[in-house]
């Protein structure tokens, strides 16, 4: 298997106000291709922080992070958003869905910012493959306040891969469901993982969540202190 | 005139900056989320020009629309003729998209700087 996303000694220092409060305190992670991870731990102990350096939405004080072979930390903040633009797919907690657009609008728009200006209309066949994958055909032109949270949930996984990134980023993607709508996100996340062989890499507080990955990372204060695949476990 | 032309132009760029500062203040959440999802500075900067120019063109067209109608009462009521020159009419409509398009660029530049993690975090 090839490695799809390298961390070496991640650290991460945020200033408030004359105090630095260190957030990752040297966090090194290799992901394979296809691999379905799960980050747990307890509140505040690094685990969005990772995340958002993982995705460059934030620059690590020190350490490196390669993405499919590209240096994101050495990169601009232009190149940087390239790169999440090619290869990476968010799915949050709060689902982040925009609330003007329906169900096809918000998946057209993560095409056209893919695509650029030449793709502004996308691929309707792909957009509804992934819809119909995602039970979603039937709420194409709802928008997100008429859809229920497991299914804006659905919306924005849909979003996060409508346009295979290699990876798939999801921080607590269940946190804001009930039990059977976490289930069908969680069967979807598998089932996008298995078809599409898409890397995903997880933040759960839900042990259920968490048995559902191939490997669960354990973090606590800003370090990993544990990782284990589910036959280990 | 020409005054009075560069004074409504100012004004115009002024009003528009404004409305799309508050504009993009309440939506800075969705700007984080156009971020999140890989998109450009230029990609941010050219949607909210773009949103701007379209309220501009609504604006010009309202405009127009406000002063044919109250030439066409004053002429009624008082019996000034009112003349229309098509040069000043273009003029108008270009200082209200120029304006438009100009006021927006500051606010549009200042979302496109927006840090995504604190956007996305925005209430």
């Amino acid at each position: 298997m090839r490695t799809i996303l390298k961390a070496e000694n991640l650290v991460k220092v945020y200033r408030v106000g004359s105090v630095d409060v260190p957030a990752l305190r040297g966090v090194s992670l290799d992901v394979e291709e296809g691999e379905f991870l799960a980050i747990m731990g307890p509140s505040g102990c690094g685990k969005s922080t990772m995340l958002h350096l993982l995705g460059g939405l934030l620059s690590p004080t020190e350490g490196r992070i390669e993405i499919d072979g590209e240096d994101l930390t050495a990169a601009t903040d232009a190149r940087r958003t390239d790169i999440r633009r090619r290869k990476i797919g968010f799915v949050f907690q709060r689902f982040n869905l925009f609330p003007t657009l329906t169900a096809e609008g918000n998946l057209r728009l993560a095409e056209g910012i893919h695509g650029g200006a030449d793709s502004k209309k996308g691929d309707p066949e792909r957009r509804r493959e992934v819809l119909r994958l995602l039970k979603l055909e039937g709420k194409m032109h709802h928008k997100p306040l008429e859809l229920s949270g497991g299914e804006q949930q659905r919306v924005a996984l849909a979003r996060a891969v409508v346009n295979r990134p290699a990876i798939i980023l999801a921080d607590e993607p269940t946190g804001n469901l009930d039990t059977e709508n976490s289930a069908i996100v969680l069967n979807m996340f598998q089932e996008m993982n298995y078809r599409f062989h898409q890397t995903i890499i997880m933040i759960t507080h839900n042990p259920e969540a968490a048995a559902m990955c191939r490997r669960i990372i354990q973090m606590r204060d800003g370090q990993i202190v544990e990782s284990a695949t589910r036959v280990q476990i | 005139m020409t005054s009075l032309v560069g004074l409504s132009a100012f004004v115009s760029a002024l009003v528009v900056m404004l409305a799309m500062y508050t504009t993009i203040t309440e939506r800075t959440r969705e700007i984080g989320i156009l971020k999140a999802l890989g998109a450009s500075r230029g990609f941010i900067v050219s949607e909210i020009v773009k949103e701007a120019l379209l309220i501009s063109v609504f604006g010009v067209a309202a405009g127009f629309g406000a002063a044919f109608l109250a030439g066409y009462l004053i002429q009624r009521s008082y019996g000034l003729p009112f003349e229309y020159s098509l040069w000043w009419g273009l003029t108008a409509a270009g200082i209200g998209l120029l304006g438009g398009a100009l006021g927006a660029l500051y606010p549009a530049a200042r979302a496109a700087n927006l840090d995504p993690v604190s956007a996305l975090a925005y209430e």
